[in-house]
């Protein structure tokens, strides 16, 4: 079965965050497919490769680069929404002047037309809260 | 189901084109007031770029997502942008099948036909049967 995850909670704010990356993992090793994850409202946080957890905590971030490597995942990160919550690509940060980008590579911005596509696309679409 | 109307819409570059043949209806659950929630706001963005895919799209408004639908709201003087001025757009966009839980209106004192939007109010007993109507659940 084709699977699309809408994750809108942050890493470490809410437990969301972290049940979607364990239904990627479980939903992978049970051989189905994950056609997309799309990270939206705060959920656009899990992108930032500034994130940098305790020595004792889990690294949600690095865990999904890592997944997403291992599976040619594709994440997406609402733009609108990162923007406003300063997470940003290199081309955003020229294009609005600022200091510095974070969004790790194996992260994509892009837009809702991506949450609409996975919707119309998956057999299964689930919502992370 | 209601028939999408065909709308002319122009995409963001970023967005690739959506494929012609899938066609999957999407029932929106808002549960979330307009302003205890990024979600209320966001949701409703998202609900106009998929009714832009002219994918067949029906809304649930659920618990405090009721509130979305009060008259007179004014997020202006919080800083925000009020979600419930732009519910009356989405028949526009070819939405045209609203819901709001019954027990979630009675419960908040508002009344169904004094709202920002025409609503069907539906039982909770009936939302289960709703639900089975859609390929694809989209939760705010």
């Amino acid at each position: 079965m084709k699977f699309s995850l809408v994750v809108y909670s942050a890493p470490y704010s809410s437990p969301g965050a972290y049940s979607a990356y364990r239904f990627a993992q479980a939903c992978l090793q049970s051989g189905h497919q994950i056609y997309r994850v799309f990270f939206y409202g705060n959920g656009v946080q899990t992108g930032s490769c500034l994130s940098t957890p305790q020595q004792d905590e889990f690294d949600l971030h690095g865990a999904w680069q890592q997944l997403a490597q291992e599976h040619q995942l594709d994440l997406v990160v609402c733009i609108a929404a990162a923007l406003k919550r300063g997470v940003l690509d290199q081309k955003e940060q020229q294009r609005y002047q600022k200091s510095a980008a974070n969004l790790a590579p194996e992260f994509e911005l892009s837009g809702l037309g991506q949450l609409a596509d996975a919707a119309a696309q998956s057999d299964r679409l689930l919502t992370f809260a | 189901m209601a028939s999408m109307a065909s709308t002319s819409t122009t995409q963001s570059d970023s967005t690739p084109e959506p494929a012609a043949t899938a066609t999957r209806s999407t029932l929106v659950v808002c549960r979330h007031s307009c302003f205890s929630s990024s979600l209320a706001r966001e949701g409703l963005d998202a609900i106009l770029a998929s009714a832009a895919f002219e994918q067949p799209l029906a809304i649930l408004f659920m618990g405090d997502g009721v509130w979305q639908l009060q008259k007179q709201q004014d997020g202006s003087i919080v800083q925000q942008k009020t979600p419930s001025n732009s519910l009356p757009i989405l028949p526009m966009y070819g939405v045209e099948r609203f819901y709001a839980q019954h027990s979630a209106l009675e419960q908040r004192g508002l009344q169904a036909d004094s709202l920002v939007l025409p609503v069907k109010p539906i039982r909770d007993a009936e939302i289960g049967i709703l639900r089975q109507e859609f390929d694809t659940i989209l939760s705010f």
